[in-house]
């Protein structure tokens, strides 16, 4: 944001008077009395001979400073300056997070008026202060500079004014339909109802390419719902949760809050010996699935047999009607385990989970749930507080599409939709675009689909925008700008708005009406301003309201207020909710057939369902499963590789009923033994990266029936005989695959590394173990650290603060979100595809994965860990002894400081550190062309806007220098003068003064971070807890970062059973 | 039992005198380069190859050490693999001049000036590898220089093995450099007193420093060679085993053991022996030098070979036997991953070459057939470069955390880089071959028996 007014001192400046500009050559404006200290009173020869060789020494060097001026920099600061900016410290706003529709809370740092990271709002009791790696990553869309920047009509640019008049005559009286994501602000349905009411025919019609339409219908049917709707999850309050394939904490319908919940019930210590089970059948590997207890492989024809067989068991044992189909059990009898163990649970302290989008097997979900007793508002499915989050409606799109086929839609406003890539049947959707004699595209930059639309209306990036969404139970989450628009672009809201003929008001202002008029009157506040102004700054208030006054609608009174399109219909009809189960019938539809291969889409943790294709953060994300970046891959079962000759990078192709993609194969052991997957969200058009076109479109593999289908039967899979080099940040497993079939032949790679992983690096335990011995897992810990040690040196003393860090390894997930909010936070280049595959990537913090048991097992025995690990600032570091120049020294207060402007990259000390946690400066990224496609936010041109991005606390490193993991010292500083201007000791639990980046952003909590020199703190409880240990203690470099071993619910692998 | 000690052969055949020997070295340097065809050939060529080299370091300095194939788990792969390649060749000139000078072995006489010319302009090229490879070698030249400043004074960090390598290879270089140069004061005399051409007498005579060949002279200059000698001596064991502290000070498995500097140093002297085979086998025969360096010579060096070898091919059981004796899970992969992992064939390639091919030298016909001598002596330097290959990439390549695994492919640039220091090298060599004495002219003729002339004193010996 420049100054746009210069400010002058004086006429003479103003003027630029040419003595002015002598003046300021001069460093002092009066003439120094220099000639009479020189010249002596005498004036013999002699002295006028040195006089003279003096005033020459001096005219000389004068002269030549003069030369050597340093460049001026101006900075002009504020004349008046504003009250809540000061250059320098950052001012924090509440906002609600729309990189998905989940709406959590989070609050937006900015610097100088411009936002720079985004980080959870602990106020949402939604989200509980936890942001994923979508959000943390959505503030760059922000800066894009390939952002629309002013409306087009059919290519020509046109005013606001032009185009509102264009498009409010092409709605009067026409058939209007206007198309949306999932969103959770009632006040924007209201807006979009109101407009295509002005048509003859209007429809609002919700469409995600990733959708939960069979939870909605499912639920429809069985509670006798005017509408369809999906209850609130509360994962929190369930003891045994089973799940066939939702990934409810990476990617289903709201994973922070899943994942806050669910974090609750895996605490364990000493004195909280009680675990949640989580069971999880999947035929694909998801990131839940990695996390779960028990986790057993289960082919796409399979699952609707082993949900049957599930409500089968549980119907037997409580006694009800059980229902004809087929039958799959699990190895070991699982899903009659599973049974016992929900049923032991208790009613509402269970919860059973499906990501398929069939109504039939949602319908029997919803029956084994009822069993239970899992329905209620004090129990795990809510649904009197019904979730807005996903409400997607697929058939109403088909009929949409059906529709603009026949020529029946006149207009037709599609708000941020890319239905020309990612619908299923994209070619019908674009056959029928053309039909419609008036295309409306409102959103942030070009895609497929606006390109075949005639008008183009700049849309706000939600950092941009008002609103009030309703999430959680009575939950209402605020969004305000953080910045004023940066281009000529406005809230889509507002937009439709100012088309709806009789609409008054702005947006803003109708959310205000709105609060004023439900929420204050309840609040108990005495000023309905100050209480606006007090709801804006929490970010999240609850409240329960009642409904509407009628004349709460006069604002824009020439339409009639709608009715709430996520019914709680209770309220209406006055019946409370009851449940009609025909799970009898729906079971008739789910056995699939059983030829071919199986295969599941999936969407992937960063690029969701491909709309943030064009953010290089998400793009260098590793796919916490199979660890590629900028690509997407088919995840292939481990037997069927083995049988069918494949190996990573082949290329081959899938071809489904739907169609066929080609794409590199990744060995994933753990698949489904006849099933494969592939990540949606890639092989898209406009991405302006590198990555145009890398990946393939899996959306053309969904299939139509009612509902989006992700999953199926009858694919076959076949080699083309090419090979490509994947982008990967992590080749190696846990057991090698190549080492197995390689020149070691009876060496296996597992007996040559006996002990590495499980000894030394990551270690586990089973809460049977556990509860025998706290220190199961662990038992090693004292002989390396304290026993099997001598040494010459003296520890350093820490009598200041001594940071430590501390990582649960029971609550880490695997996402990925602190690895987006490092790179956020410190400026961290991008560095693209081919430097990944030569292993060069920047990524400070990395999340390790590492696969357990035998890779082919199907029986559960096979167990997947994570463990984020970022420099591990040890106190013996191996690093700091061999740099030549000291660029990298210890502090007094426990961190590995690396010096960029002494570094000079002789990489020994990357060498030299056992956890390879040193990025090394390869190219200059900020300047060399070759990754203006990846880190073009980086680079040093004026025009560029994504450098606003950029934290102004930490430098941007030059080529050739090292860096890595600081433990965000420009954080601990910051805390650190916070605490000493307010005069008290420094606050280092959790939300306290001091929150690493990659802490602050973990939706689960599971990195901790404090002094430990600072008695009774958390993080020295944690450090000393039985279950701490250090990555490779035996190396002594007695790093300051400790894991806590991951405790799972299980015991051995052999009979799977717990005792809850 | 009566027992007669087999004559030592004679170290210069053919009954030359002090006017043949002067003749025959100095018949490069004064026959017109227009008629030497080979050599221009040669230095044209070599001199093409060293274009190319600079041309890619030029590229490195401009595009950033991404141009090489290093990685964030291999940091070091050709670059320093080169630099200890071209350092350990250096130490036989040193070990030829200094230490067999304090020997008193007289064979040494003939071939001591071309070996360390060699370890000089081997030093050089080693030299270049510590400064290219650095991410900024534009600050990195000075910053690891130890100068007093005003930032503090802000003082290099002495317990890094790299600045040990900047001490070490220095003195190396300027102890060597000198030692060299003072040895040739006495034959650039020569040939300025030969001198016909005017800028070839000013050159040369600015360069032999007024030599004058009075007893005095001589007496001072062998006081000197033998100091120089001294200081040199201890260099050829510590300049290694400083750069063998780069890797036995850290901790990966594989670099992280005591038997490095012993290992290195022999591993040195053997692959510098190696070097000095190959270039003597070329120069002996293309300027004619067969009776100045014997097959006895040769048959010398090889015998250090045999030795140094040998010597290499114990430490290599001795590795394999430690790690496996210590039982430290680590360091026995270190070594199963370098023989069975995906690079296994480098270290093939660096067995056969370092183990198998000294033992062939205890065969005469080997040790006197110049043309297997040739081949093996580059067999050598392919197995020694192979080793330190061997040791850097493949001991980063797979070390504590499988995680960080990776693998390494070379760019363009640094072959073309390693290829451009051959061809930096023997411009230098073939520079030196046209315009210096090969041979240790004076040295050489301290061997040889002049007949005793009447009238006469003995005065031992005569230029």
């Amino acid at each position: 944001m420049e100054q746009k007014t210069k400010f002058w001192n004086g006429l003479e400046e103003y003027n630029n008077t040419p003595e002015f500009r002598e003046g300021l050559k001069k460093e002092f404006q009066e003439e120094l009395p220099v000639g009479e200290s020189l010249i002596e009173e005498s004036s013999s020869s002699n002295t006028s001979r040195r006089d003279f060789l003096k005033l020459m020494g001096l005219g000389v060097s004068a002269a030549a400073l003069a030369a050597c001026e340093t460049p001026l920099k101006k900075a002009i600061p504020y004349v008046i300056k504003p009250q809540d900016v000061t250059p320098g410290k950052a001012t924090w706003y509440a906002s609600t997070c729309n990189g998905c529709s989940a709406s959590c809370g989070i609050l937006v740092k900015t610097r100088d008026a411009r936002p720079i990271k985004i980080e959870g709002n602990p106020n949402s009791t939604m989200s509980q202060g936890g942001v994923c790696a979508t959000g943390q990553a959505s503030i760059l869309s922000l800066y894009d500079g390939e952002r629309f920047r002013k409306p087009m009509n059919k290519g020509a640019e046109v005013s606001w004014d032009e185009l509102d008049t264009l498009i409010r005559g092409a709605a009067k009286g026409k058939n209007v339909r206007i198309v949306s994501n999932s969103f959770s602000s009632w006040l924007t349905y209201e807006a979009y109802d109101k407009f295509v009411k002005q048509g003859s025919s209007g429809e609002v019609i919700i469409y995600d390419p990733v959708s939960y339409a069979a939870i909605r219908s499912s639920h429809k049917k069985n509670f006798n719902l005017e509408s369809g709707m999906v209850p609130t999850y509360h994962f929190d309050r369930a003891e045994v949760i089973v799940s066939f394939g939702a990934d409810y904490l990476g990617t289903w319908i709201s994973p922070v809050e899943f994942t806050r919940d669910w974090v609750k019930n895996r605490q364990i210590d000493k004195s909280n010996l009680r675990m949640s089970r989580t069971i999880h059948f999947e035929a694909n590997m998801s990131l839940t699935g990695t996390n779960a207890d028990l986790r057993i492989p289960v082919d796409v024809r399979n699952e609707g047999a082993a949900i049957i067989n599930l409500y089968n068991s549980i119907a037997k044992s409580k006694g009800a009607a059980t229902i004809s189909g087929r039958e799959w059990e699990a190895p070991g009898n699982s899903i009659a385990m599973a049974a016992q163990e929900l049923i032991k649970a208790g009613a509402g302290k269970s919860l059973v989970v499906s990501g398929s989008n069939d109504s039939a097997i949602q319908e029997i979900i919803n029956g084994i749930n009822q069993m239970l007793g899992n329905y209620g508002e004090s129990g795990t499915l809510d649904i009197a507080n019904a979730s807005m989050q996903v409400w997607s409606d697929d058939e109403a799109f088909v009929k949409l599409v059906d529709d603009m086929s026949g020529s029946k839609v006149d207009l037709l406003v599609l708000v941020d939709v890319n239905p020309a890539y990612d619908y299923a049947q994209k070619d019908k959707f674009l056959a029928g675009l053309a039909k419609v004699s008036n295309t409306v595209f409102v959103g942030l930059r070009k895609n497929e689909t606006s390109e075949k639309c005639n008008v183009i209306v700049p849309a706000n990036h939600y950092l941009e925008n008002w609103d009030i969404s309703m999430v959680g139970i009575n939950g209402y989450s605020f969004s305000q700008p953080l910045i004023r628009p940066l281009f000529q672009t406005r809230q889509h809201q507002d937009s439709i708005l100012k088309w709806t003929e009789g609409a008054a008001m702005s947006y803003m202002d109708t959310i205000r009406e709105f609060w004023n008029m439900t929420a204050f009157p309840v609040s108990g506040e005495l000023d309905s301003r100050s209480y606006w102004e007090k709801s804006l700054a929490k970010g999240f208030v609850t409240i329960v309201v009642p409904e509407m006054p009628a004349d709460a609608a006069d604002a824009n009174a020439a339409v009639a207020p709608v009715a709430d399109p996520v019914a709680e219909t209770a309220a209406p009809t006055g019946k409370p909710m009851e449940w009609n189960g025909t799970a009898a019938s729906a079971a008739s539809q789910v056995n699939g057939e059983s030829s071919g291969l199986d295969y599941v889409l999936f969407s992937s943790v960063g690029l969701r369902d491909g709309r943030y294709n064009s953010n290089p953060w998400l793009q260098e994300l590793p796919d916490p499963i199979t660890k590629v970046v900028w690509d997407n891959v088919i995840q292939i079962p481990y037997q069927w590789s083995l049988d069918n000759n494949m190996k990573d990078g082949d290329i081959a192709t899938l071809t489904t009923k739907e169609g066929s993609i080609d794409l590199p194969v990744v060995v994933i052991p753990g698949m489904g033994p006849n099933t494969v997957s592939v990540a949606l969200g890639y092989g898209r058009n406009y991405s302006g990266l590198e990555t145009d076109n890398m990946g393939a479109n899996a959306f053309s593999l969904v299939k139509v029936n009612g509902t989006f289908r992700y999953s199926g039967s009858g694919a076959t899979l076949s080699a083309k005989g090419e090979n490509r080099k994947l982008a990967k940040t992590q080749y190696y497993m846990g057991y090698d695959i190549e080492l197995e079939s390689g020149p070691l032949g009876g060496i296996e790679g597992r007996e040559a590394n006996e002990g590495r992983i499980d000894k030394h690096i990551l270690k586990d335990a089973t809460l049977d173990e556990y509860r025998k011995n706290s220190k199961a897992g662990n038992e090693n810990r004292d002989f390396h650290l304290h026993e099997n040690t001598v040494t010459l040196w003296e520890e350093h003393p820490k009598s200041g603060h001594h940071w430590k860090m501390v990582i649960d390894l029971n609550k880490c997930t695997g996402c990925g979100a602190c690895v987006v909010s490092c790179h956020v936070e410190n400026n961290v280049p991008m560095v693209g595809r081919k430097e990944v595959a030569t292993r060069r990537d920047l990524h400070w913090m990395r999340i390790d994965r590492y696969f357990k048991g035998a890779p082919g097992a199907l029986d559960g025995s096979l167990q997947v860990s994570h463990q984020p690990l970022m420099c591990q600032h040890c106190d013996n570091a191996s690093c700091e002894s061999v740099c030549p120049v000291l660029a990298t020294v210890h502090s007094d207060e426990g961190l590995n400081q690396q010096a960029y402007n002494r570094c000079i990259g002789t990489r020994y000390c990357a060498n030299n550190c056992p956890y390879k946690v040193r990025r090394f400066n390869w190219f200059s990224y900020y300047s060399n062309e070759k990754f203006r496609g990846t880190n073009g936010h980086m680079f040093e041109e004026a025009s560029n806007t994504g450098r606003m991005v950029l934290n102004p606390d930490v430098v941007v490193r030059a080529r050739g220098v090292m860096e890595k993991c600081s433990l965000c010292v420009q954080r601990i500083q910051d805390g650190k003068l916070k605490s000493k201007v307010a005069g008290r000791t420094l606050d280092i639990d959790e939300a306290g003064d001091i929150q690493t980046a990659c802490q602050q952003s973990c939706p689960s909590g599971a990195i901790y971070f404090g002094d430990v020199n600072q008695s009774g703190s958390r993080i020295e409880q944690l450090w000393n807890d039985d279950r701490n240990y250090l990555a490779l203690e035996v190396v002594k470099t007695y790093p300051n970062v400790g894991y806590l071993t991951q405790v799972r619910n299980n015991k051995a692998t052999s009979n799977p059973e717990s005792e809850n | 039992m009566h027992y007669e000690s087999p004559l030592r052969e004679p170290l210069i055949l053919g009954g030359r005198t002090y006017h043949d020997v002067t003749e025959e070295v100095l018949k490069p340097l004064e026959t017109p380069p227009q008629k030497m065809k080979m050599w221009l050939a040669a230095f044209g060529f070599s001199a093409l190859v060293a274009g190319m080299g600079v041309s890619c370091i030029l590229y490195l300095f401009f595009e950033g050490v991404g141009a090489w194939g290093l990685n964030k788990t291999i940091g070091w792969a050709f670059d320093i693999t080169n630099f200890v390649f071209w350092v350990g060749i250096g130490h036989a000139g040193t070990l030829i001049s200094a230490i067999l000078l304090l020997f008193r072995q007289t064979w040494r006489n003939s071939i001591n000036r071309a070996a360390e010319a060699m370890t000089i302009f081997a030093v050089i090229c080693a030299a270049l590898f510590p400064l290219i490879h650095m991410g900024r070698p534009w600050v990195g030249a000075f910053w690891v220089l130890p100068l007093p400043n005003t930032r503090g004074s802000l003082w290099v960090n002495f317990n890094s093995p790299l600045l040990w390598d900047v001490f070490a290879i220095s003195t190396y270089f300027s102890v060597s450099l000198i030692f060299w140069y003072l040895g040739l004061i006495p034959d650039l005399a020569t040939i300025r007193d030969r001198a016909k051409n005017k800028i070839a007498k000013i050159a040369y005579g600015a360069l032999s420093l007024g030599w004058n060949g009075s007893t005095r002279t001589w007496h001072r200059f062998e006081i000197v060679s033998l100091v120089l000698a001294g200081l040199a001596t201890p260099l050829v064991l510590s300049v290694h085993t400083i750069v063998s502290f780069d890797f036995a000070t850290s901790i990966v498995p594989g670099w992280h053991t005591t038997i490095f500097p012993p290992y290195f140093v022999a591993g040195a002297i053997f692959s510098g022996f190696g070097m000095v085979q190959t270039l003597m086998v070329v120069t002996r025969s293309a300027f004619k030098l067969q009776n100045l360096i014997t097959i006895g010579h040769m048959e010398a060096m090889a015998k250090v070979v045999i030795l140094t070898g040998s010597m290499v091919g114990l430490a290599y059981a001795t590795e394999f036997f430690i790690a496996w004796y210590s039982g430290n899970l680590f360091e026995q992969f270190a070594f199963i991953n370098r023989a069975f992992g995906p690079y296994w064939w480098t270290y093939f390639i660096m067995v056969t070459c370092n183990v198998v091919s000294p033992q062939l030298f205890w065969f005469k016909k080997v040790r006197t057939s110049m043309t297997i001598t040739f081949i093996l002596s580059i067999f050598v330097n392919i197995g020694m470069w192979f080793e330190r290959f061997v040791i850097i990439m493949t001991s980063l390549a797979r070390d504590y955390l499988p995680s960080a695994w990776a693998l390494y492919n070379p760019t363009m640039i640094e072959l073309g880089t390693l290829i451009g220091t051959f061809g930096i090298f023997f411009t230098c060599f073939f520079a030196f071959a046209k315009f210096l004495p090969v041979v240790n002219m004076f040295e050489v003729k301290t061997l040889i028996k002049m007949p005793h002339r009447k009238g006469h004193d003995e005065h031992g010996s005569d230029h």
